[in-house]
């Protein structure tokens, strides 16, 4: 299923946990891992004057720095690279989104693997609480699905037996249930369809009653069934399951209940009413807040 | 505005120095000589002093005057005569004069005199007005008696002592007059206080109180009542007693308790009459398939089906009906042979659908009963088909029968015996078991047939006992007198619901 | 052939629906309690239930719990077919809920799009 994974990293132990993830697969699948890193942003335009990432002090771009970042990623990686097999080092000058998805376009990977968010600097290019810009943007344009360690919680993983793919009914969603389902059968793997049903009164326009969300989830249900069940051949242990709150936090605690080892969802590309961008989208919320990898499937 | 006075003297120059005299003393007078003009004047002139000389021996004015005097008993006569007639006008006129003058008057004597005639005519006036007002008064206490008496609430009046000062009449006539006792023992028995006693709350803040409260008459009887307390305050604003007005609203009250009991009964009945109408839908269903596919046994099964949803939808709704109203019974001779051979072949066919044996063994010299055979009938065939249900129920053996026994166990009583071997009954069913609304078959049930079945026994004067042990069956005793009963001990259900409802529904013979 | 479970302790109602059903092309099975809704159901797996709410001992949604716990039972749609008013979110994950007497024309057409049949 996966035979190329690009991780970026920053190579240091902010992206440790992505990292753990990136190599476990890599090895399970036996597929071939980039290991991808943006060497700094450029303080003008073209030219070859870069902040270092990590002392971000102006540096002097030339082979010889290129060769020493390879190297000292190596040396933060020598125990992962110890067992695995095939592997390659990346390094690559400029901003961080354009350049992994220059690098996507080019190697053609399966599926991109990037940690959530790392410094705790105001000008580090990775954000805690909120979803990095880089993140949203490779996410919003990758030509792959891209899995997103977030937090460390998220990391610890042994195997995939259990996925939950979260839709929302949209046309994104069909496309991440196709991979999904995918993904269930070739691993064997029992799959969850959850949808969350958003009763915050933003959108509904008043406060519903219980009664009333209840019939909704009754209908959400019956939605899943008929939309999703036709295409389960195969799938020898499903789960179907509709709760009321707010979508993000819904998703997240379903995950954690049923001890999911991955959430597959689709990425939105639409543009989302101003609440939502202040908040973050749901799958960014998610990706935050998720206590296991999630995919975010954008085609 | 002067005062005007009537001066009858035949001595013309007397009388006119009186009027000037009088007109000193601002009063207007008028000259009379004779009857005849004083008379005249008399009528024309409103006035109510009138100053005489009768001037005997002429008889005619003293006639006039003591006629004037006794028509209009409010005009003052002040007499002048002189001393040597004064001893006989005095004997004439007597107590028509107001006062007596010799003649000639002297001012001084005339202003004592005219003083002592307006004392009197204002006297007078006044007495008249208190008169009046203490007529009117009179009136007064008549009505608001009257209202006391007749309104039909009990009122009394209590002391700051919760002594009885007053009563009105429907409180006598069920409290008895207990002017003097005390309120609490009169309307509830009680050697103290009531608790929350809205007399004592009236006493305290002087506004109304209004409890609703149950008392107890003179002969025994229980009323719910309305009470409503008032200050009543004397002269100086003080509260001195509180009334007590209270309406009896026993019968609203058991009107309420049995609408809400309709209700709930309606309300429990409502999953098992639900139960039913799909059974029927289902026997509809497949009479119109069966019908359609020329399917004859299917017919022949739905038909059934529906006959006996029909038959269960009536009898419950009959048995609301029953439950709505109260019934007197209709008492006819009967034969017991025959009618507890219409019990037997009325569940016969229950018993078959169910799988269930129902074997009769009724004696064949039971003689007559007096009974109502409707409800009696119905009463002992919801025994029997309890039984049937116990069975169908039971899944923890096969083979079940029923037995229905009728013999006599006197002369003048008869006995039935119903028992299943079926699923028995618990301690709780037992207890329980004629009580409204309590089913234990689930969606079968509708709480209301040993209920009602237990009632008409009752009222038929007869008695029902119970054995049973859970899972292996139960056994009822049930006893009739076979004569009908003095007294039948029912439970009366309020006359204003009997009468709407029987204006409404009398299809039942 | 699509099988459809059904679950009532009134016989004259199983009797209404097993007609009902095997007419429109459905096989059907029967129970009459909880207890032996749950065997059948592990024996035959039944593309469909319908559950009747109030039965004596144990009531309709303890058969859904328990058939929720059962790996191979726990996605089966149900339909609840109930007398209790207020019964209609009694089982939350049920498909439908139909209250008695019930529409026989809705029950068709909703086991048909339930079954996709």
């Amino acid at each position: 299923m996966f035979k190329k994974i690009l991780f970026a990293t920053s190579a240091t132990e902010a992206t440790d946990h992505a990292a753990r993830v990136a190599f476990n697969m890599a090895q399970a699948y036996d597929a071939q891992l980039f290991i991808f890193h943006v060497l700094g942003v450029p303080t003008r335009g073209y030219s070859q004057v870069v902040l270092d990432v990590k002392t971000k002090e102006e540096v002097v771009l030339d082979d010889e720095y290129v060769a020493w970042v390879e190297e000292e990623i190596k040396t933060h990686y020598t125990k992962q690279l110890e067992t695995a097999q095939k592997t390659e080092i990346k390094v690559a000058i400029g901003f961080p989104h354009r350049e992994i998805l220059r690098a996507a376009r080019e190697l053609k990977p399966d599926l991109i693997v990037m940690g959530g968010s790392t410094g705790e600097n105001e000008d580090s290019v990775y954000k805690k609480s909120l979803v990095g810009s880089t993140l949203q943007r490779v996410a919003k344009a990758a030509p792959c699905p891209v899995l997103v360690v977030n937090r460390p919680a998220a990391s610890f993983w042994g195997g995939m037996s259990n996925i939950v793919f979260g839709t929302d009914f949209s046309k994104a969603s069909d496309a991440a249930f196709k991979f999904a389902i995918k993904l269930a059968k070739t691993l064997a793997c029992e799959l969850h369809i959850f949808h969350a049903l958003d009763i915050g009164s933003v959108h509904t326009g008043r406060i519903l009653t219980q009664d009333e969300i209840e019939t909704k989830i009754r209908e959400s249900l019956r939605r899943i069934r008929g939309r999703y069940l036709p295409d389960m051949d195969g799938i020898g242990d499903y789960n179907f399951e509709v709760w009321e709150g707010i979508p993000y936090i819904e998703v997240v605690k379903y995950a954690r209940e049923n001890h999911a080892d991955l959430i597959v969802m689709a990425h939105h590309t639409q543009k989302t009413s101003g609440e939502d961008t202040r908040l973050g989208s749901n799958i960014e919320q998610v990706i935050v807040r998720a206590g296991c990898p999630v995919i975010s499937i954008n085609r | 505005m002067s005062e005007d006075i009537i001066i009858i003297d035949k001595d013309v120059s007397h009388a006119k120095a009186l009027c000037v005299y009088l007109e000193r003393k601002r009063m207007e007078s008028h000259v009379a000589a004779s009857s005849e003009e004083a008379l005249m004047l008399f009528d024309n002139v409103g006035a109510k002093l009138v100053l005489a000389d009768p001037g005997l021996p002429d008889t005619d004015m003293i006639s006039l005057l003591t006629g004037i005097k006794s028509t209009h008993p409010q005009v003052q006569i002040i007499i002048m005569t002189p001393p040597d007639h004064f001893d006989l006008t005095m004997a004439e006129i007597k107590h028509a004069a107001v006062h007596y003058l010799l003649k000639p008057v002297k001012s001084t004597a005339l202003d004592m005199a005219l003083y002592q005639a307006r004392s009197w005519i204002s006297l007078n006036h006044r007495l008249a007005a208190t008169e009046r007002k203490l007529q009117k008064l009179r009136q007064t206490q008549n009505l608001y008696q009257q209202l006391f008496d007749e309104v039909p609430c009990y009122i009394s009046v209590q002391d700051n002592q919760f002594r009885l000062t007053a009563t009105n009449k429907m409180f006598k006539r069920d409290f008895g007059d207990e002017i003097g006792s005390h309120c609490y023992s009169v309307y509830k028995h009680r050697g103290t206080v009531c608790q929350a006693c809205p007399v004592a709350d009236t006493f305290a803040d002087g506004y109304s109180h209004s409890t609703e409260e149950v008392v107890t008459s003179k002969s025994g009887k229980q009323y719910n009542v309305l009470t409503w307390t008032a200050p009543i305050r004397n002269g100086d604003g003080e509260i001195t007693q509180v009334m007590e007005m209270s309406t009896n609203i026993t019968e609203i009250r058991q009107l309420q308790d049995h609408l809400t009991s309709l209700g709930l009964m309606i309300g429990s009945m409502s999953h098992g009459v639900k139960g039913m109408l799909t059974a029927l839908d289902g026997g509809i269903y497949q009479l119109e398939t069966g019908m359609a596919k020329n399917d004859k046994e299917r017919t022949q099964k739905a038909f059934e089906q529906v006959k006996q949803m029909t038959g269960r939808i009536r009898k419950m709704v009959l048995e609301i009906l029953y439950y709505a109203k109260s019934r007197e019974l209709r008492y006819e001779s009967t034969n017991i042979v025959e009618m507890a051979d219409k019990v037997v072949s009325d569940a016969m066919a229950i018993a078959d659908k169910n799988g269930v044996k129902l074997e009769a063994n009724i004696s064949p010299t039971l003689g007559i009963i007096d009974v109502d055979p409707t409800w009696m009938q119905a009463a002992l065939v919801n025994f029997v088909e309890n039984a049937i249900d116990a069975c169908t129920y039971d899944r923890s053996k096969k083979g079940h029968i029923v037995t229905f026994d009728a013999f006599e166990l006197s002369d003048d009583r008869i006995c039935f015996i119903i028992t299943d071997n079926g699923m028995g009954m618990d301690q709780e069913t037992k207890e329980k078991m004629f009580t409204l609304f309590f089913t234990s078959k689930g969606s079968q049930g509708t709480g209301l047939g040993l209920f009602i079945a237990n009632r008409v026994i009752r009222q038929h004067g007869g008695t029902i006992t119970v054995e049973s042990e859970l899972k292996k069956g139960t056994k009822f005793h049930i006893c009739l007198p076979k004569s009908k009963p003095a007294q039948s001990g029912m439970v009366h259900i309020p006359e204003t619901l009997e009468t709407t409802v029987n204006n409404e529904t009398d299809d039942e013979k | 052939m699509k099988k459809i479970l059904i679950v009532d302790d009134d016989p004259n109602i199983i009797d209404y629906l097993t007609t009902l059903f095997e007419d429109n092309g459905y096989t059907t099975i029967a129970a009459h309690d909880v207890q032996e809704g749950l065997e059948i159901a592990k024996k035959e797996i039944p593309d469909l239930i319908t559950l009747d709410l109030e039965m004596p001992e144990e009531w309709g949604p303890r058969f859904y719990r328990k058939m929720s716990q059962e790996k191979s039972l726990k996605n089966i749609p149900v339909i609840v077919i109930s007398g209790l008013s207020g019964g209609d979110h009694a089982v939350g994950k049920a498909v439908a809920f139909l209250s008695k007497p019930f529409d026989r024309d809705e029950l068709l057409k909703i086991v048909k799009e339930t079954l996709n049949v």
